[in-house]
């Protein structure tokens, strides 16, 4: 299945101050859980060892995200987050497999609009090109 | 330093321009990612997007400022 990057907002910074945007490999997915189907898009993350996605994914799939087995995670930038993990079945590119997947303790301020697809639940499941220049992002499921 | 062909990306953000903090249904029509419905809640810009004939649309909540990220 192929994909296309996308441009995101980003705020200017003093090391870049003509940069308003950013390329990030980000995907349409769903995640199924029991009756519950949510479509949307995700970040493939290939130094996230897990795969994570905001609260409001999980309220919005009825889990009872508390319930979930906790797993406490750093980003490069420091700092400590958590997430609970539910099994899930993930539906990528017409590909359906399950998984556990985080949902994140608390909702930041400024959620982000995606989730995030890491090692475990997704690169362990699937082959990935990625071809900034050509704008192509070529998954394809490990049989 | 790699600068992108332009419209080579689906920009989303000229796509979210003026929905910052809001829910959004997107749908996919040809490639291209369109707005079908917007709320303040899920269930807001579901139910729109519904209305459009859009029955299973991508949700995401939109940042209210966007950020830079390091993961």
């Amino acid at each position: 299945m192929k994909f296309d990057y996308k441009k995101w907002p980003c705020p200017r910074s003093e090391a870049f101050p003509s940069r308003t945007w950013a390329i990030r490999p980000t995907v349409h997915i769903a995640i199924k859980y029991q009756k519950q189907r949510l479509r949307t898009l995700a970040l493939l993350d290939t130094g996230a060892d897990y795969c994570v996605f905001p609260k409001w994914m999980g309220e919005r799939l009825g889990i009872a995200i508390p319930k979930g087995k906790k797993v406490k995670f750093a980003g490069a930038a420091g700092g400590s987050r958590c997430a609970y993990f539910h099994r899930v079945v993930l539906e990528i590119g017409g590909w359906d497999h399950e998984c556990d997947v985080g949902f994140t303790c608390e909702p930041d301020e400024e959620d982000m609009p995606y989730g995030m697809l890491g090692t475990i639940g997704f690169f362990d499941n699937y082959e990935v090109n990625f071809n900034i220049k050509k704008n192509t992002i070529n998954v394809k499921r490990i049989d | 330093m790699f600068v992108p062909k332009k419209k080579s990306y689906i920009d989303m953000s000229k796509i979210l321009e003026g929905f910052e903090g809001k829910w959004v249904a997107l749908s996919l029509k040809e490639g291209r990612l369109v707005i079908s419905g917007s709320g303040n809640s899920a269930r807001e810009a579901i139910d729109r997007a519904s209305q459009k004939g859009e029955d299973d649309p991508i949700l995401i909540k939109v940042a209210s400022k966007a950020m830079n990220y390091i993961l």
